[in-house]
């Protein structure tokens, strides 16, 4: 057991911090300050920076165009770009995720035919999973591809598919083989998203975001060679996938940062008083640092151990998805409690002028429409990337050997 | 960075698992406390130093073995999960570490002594008037001509009734000082009674209690010297709770699998997998947080201070949901003493209140880093 940080790692740390700190553009950081989603122009600006240094991919081995970091590295990167509002890439999750699984089981062609587009962010890919009767119940989904001579024809519905609406390819669990066991006859397909028949159409979320779609396929042609990996082989990659998912979801780095906004919100004197004079919320945020420490240390564990935890392994990763969930939306609450009557107003994002209708009172603290927007889409915590009670299911059956 | 044991480490674990294994079985613990024992058992004590356990901390000039926090950690989970209840943590650690930074020569030498368990040593620091507080202690030391005379009254010594030597603590004229006191000095009075655990604790009583100048073991800087080694003690605590709920979390998933109800096994119901699982989740988040103290426990004292605190926090909350929680999942057989379960509740509430308990050490927490 050794739990002091190497020397190198603090090197590593300065030398991100430097990067990152001097590279972010100050209007990107800015709106992220605010709290409000990056917009899509952002989010290219900020990973075509990234790519250019290299560093596109912090989770991919040097192979095939990563950064060859080790995941404690990864995971110092994340925190400093954390620290310094840079966007968080959630719209690369799509596409960091899908490169692992192409890496490990997709053929020659395709790892050349998709992993440079991956790296400079020329394509972009989001995941078609969930599905209207398939969330939770994910092997459920019914979505079908039948084979007809060099292609599959590809037929049905995906739904809170995230960032379809500017990905290009679609990384999707489609049903091949309709009489095996559920989990048996899934496989995965690469499908353009300009494809003919597929349609796009987007869901507006409770904070008036653009994040996830719905995605029909109608008699969509794909070709046979689009198939990753083998046929009927589709569970076990998504599995793979999700399980990378999974140590990523904690977040524990963005809610260090939104803690640090949490005490300047509290600092702040709003309706005659500052928050943090009293001792109640004091209290309250005491204990949230002192969980989320535990978590970021549960997080540096992972890092250190990853693969080597055994069965165990998954459980502690779906613990890491639960608690990392709950804190985010801790925070966020807590942030609300400090907000206190300014969540009310219904707030609209800076380009469309961030206020409805004419009046807008001067003491709106400036911070306020972009924390509320980030407050209500925490929500989704807890439900995305398998629901809470899928990770408590996933931990009985691992750590205990249950049924 | 790595969050594995160490051969040595793992050694030891093995060693405390099979002398648990062979010598100190629930059955064994439970024949122990049905026998109405009179107090602490020299001879077991005398085992265990044998094995060693007592010298891990002292150096190796001293007659130790020169380890570790980090090693007398893995030995404390492992008496934790194995529900070895002696007052190995203040006789180990807190004696120890106190005796090794002391400024008298004379403390230091019974270092080799208290390896090999000849010499038995308690702490008394508690007062009934304090929780959990050494400012403003009761207990006074006078100087006089040739010495000090004590005076005053100290709560909850575990190991006690047997202790040879007792580390006191008592304010001076100047500030706090930390005595060696002979348990059978003219003036000293002790009552035992048993602890929840099965441990024997005493009350003690100081009536003028002449000593020597040599018995003063540390009389400058005492408040730095005994407040890092509490918070040893107290991480010490939070290992050994670690390995409670590790084994809580064994047993109770054991009987859920094999407890029959409705047709079926306990097991297959979803709401107590689930619960099982936040349990699972607490006791983890309970080893990180310990991870995270344990890498500050030789930082400048503000940042070891408050990194002590935010740990024991989670811990404690961790100990007292896991314990709740692992005798309701027994059903009434939880309430049972025949169980392990309930031993394991009983241990694990006292250590979420060893050196500082929640409130205390969120207090703590709060001052150093939310009002700082």
């Amino acid at each position: 057991m050794n739990l002091t940080i190497p020397i190198e790692l603090e090197r590593f740390r300065i030398e991100v911090r430097e990067f990152v700190r001097a590279a972010l553009p100050t209007d990107i950081a800015c709106r992220q300050r605010e709290g409000w989603p990056p917009t899509e122009t952002d989010l290219r600006r900020w990973f075509g920076i990234l790519a250019a240094q290299g560093w596109s991919q912090p989770d991919w081995p040097k192979e095939h165009g990563g950064t060859g970091w080790d995941p404690l590295q990864s995971y110092i990167f994340e925190d400093e770009c954390a620290a310094a509002d840079a966007p968080h890439l959630s719209w690369r999750a799509g596409s960091s995720l899908v490169g692992p699984v192409i890496y490990t089981f997709g053929s020659n062609a395709q790892k050349a035919r998709y992993l440079p587009k991956i790296l400079t962010g020329e394509e972009l890919w989001c995941q078609g999973f969930s599905e209207p009767n398939s969330g939770s119940d994910l092997a459920s989904l019914r979505t079908s591809a039948v084979r007809d001579g060099d292609e599959f024809v590809v037929n049905g519905q995906k739904i809170w598919t995230s960032e379809a609406h500017i990905a290009n390819l679609i990384f999707a669990l489609v049903r091949t083989d309709r009489d095996a066991k559920p989990q048996r006859g899934i496989s995965c397909l690469a499908i353009e998203i300009e494809s003919p028949g597929v349609t796009v159409r987007p869901i507006s979320t409770i904070d008036n975001g653009r994040h996830v779609n719905e995605v029909f396929f109608n008699d969509v042609r794909v070709p046979a060679g689009n198939l990753i990996g083998e046929l009927n082989k589709g569970w076990t990659y998504a599995k793979f996938l999700l399980g990378n998912e999974r140590h990523s979801n904690a977040l524990v780095q963005r809610t260090k940062r939104e803690i640090r906004k949490l005490r300047d919100l509290a600092g702040q004197t709003s309706f005659g008083e500052r928050f943090i004079d009293k001792p109640a919320f004091r209290r309250s945020l005491a204990q949230l640092e002192i969980d989320t420490n535990a978590l970021e240390w549960a997080v540096i564990r992972a890092a250190c151990t990853h693969g080597a935890l055994g069965g165990r392994d998954m459980a502690f990763a779906s613990g890491l998805k639960v608690v990392g969930s709950e804190l985010q939306q801790r925070v966020a609450d807590l942030q609300l409690e400090v907000l206190g009557p300014w969540v009310s107003p219904e707030f609209l994002e800076p380009e469309e002028g961030a206020w409805h209708g004419t009046f807008r009172p001067a003491e709106v603290p400036v911070d306020v429409p972009g924390t509320m927007t980030k407050a209500l889409f925490r929500r989704a915590a807890t439900i995305y990337g398998g629901a809470n009670e899928i990770q408590r299911g996933i931990i009985w059956r691992s750590a205990f050997g249950g049924n | 960075m790595n969050f594995e044991f160490s051969k040595d480490q793992l050694i030891l674990r093995d060693g405390i698992r099979r002398f648990v294994d062979e010598r100190y079985s629930f059955e064994s613990r439970r024949q122990r406390v049905k026998s109405k024992s009179t107090g602490t058992d020299r001879a077991m004590w005398a085992q265990i130093a044998e094995l060693g356990w007592l010298a891990v901390l002292i150096p190796e000039e001293h007659g130790g073995l020169g380890w570790s926090i980090a090693d007398a950690c893995v030995m404390f989970q492992e008496l934790g999960r194995g529900l070895v209840s002696e007052p190995i943590m203040d006789s180990a650690l807190l004696a120890v570490r106190i005796l090794t930074r002391a400024d008298s020569v004379s403390a230091r030498l019974l270092l080799p002594k208290i390896a090999t368990g000849e010499v038995f040593i308690s702490v008394a620091l508690g007062e009934a008037g304090l929780r959990y507080e050494q400012k403003g202690l009761s207990t006074r030391a006078i100087p006089i001509e040739g010495g000090y005379k004590l005076t005053g009254k100290k709560i909850l010594v575990a190991g006690g009734d047997v202790a040879d030597r007792l580390i006191v603590s008592a304010g001076t004229d100047s500030e706090l000082a930390l005595f060696d006191v002979l348990a059978i000095s003219d003036g000293v009075e002790r009552r035992a009674y048993r602890l929840l655990d099965g441990q024997w604790a005493v009350d003690v009583t100081f009536k003028d209690v002449v000593l020597p100048h040599e018995s003063l073991i540390i009389g400058s800087q005492t408040t730095e010297i005994l407040d890092r080694a509490i918070d040893e003690a107290a991480l010490g605590c939070s290992a050994e709770a670690i390995g409670c709920m590790d084994r809580v979390l064994e047993i109770t998933a054991e009987y859920l699998r094999s407890r029959q109800q409705f047709g079926r096994a306990l097991a297959d119901f979803q709401v107590l997998q689930h619960r099982i699982a936040d349990l699972f989740i607490e006791t983890e988040m309970a080893r990180s947080a310990f991870h995270s103290a344990l890498s500050a426990i030789d930082s400048p004292v503000a940042t070891r201070q408050a990194a002590v605190s935010a740990a024991r926090v989670r811990i404690d909350q961790a100990a007292h949901k896991v314990g709740n929680q692992g005798v309701h999942l027994h059903g009434g057989m939880g309430m049972a003493m025949e169980y392990p379960i309930g031993h394991y509740y009983r241990r694990l509430i006292m250590l979420a209140r060893a050196y500082g308990d929640t409130e205390h050490h969120l207090e703590r927490y709060e001052r150093l880093k939310i009002r700082a």
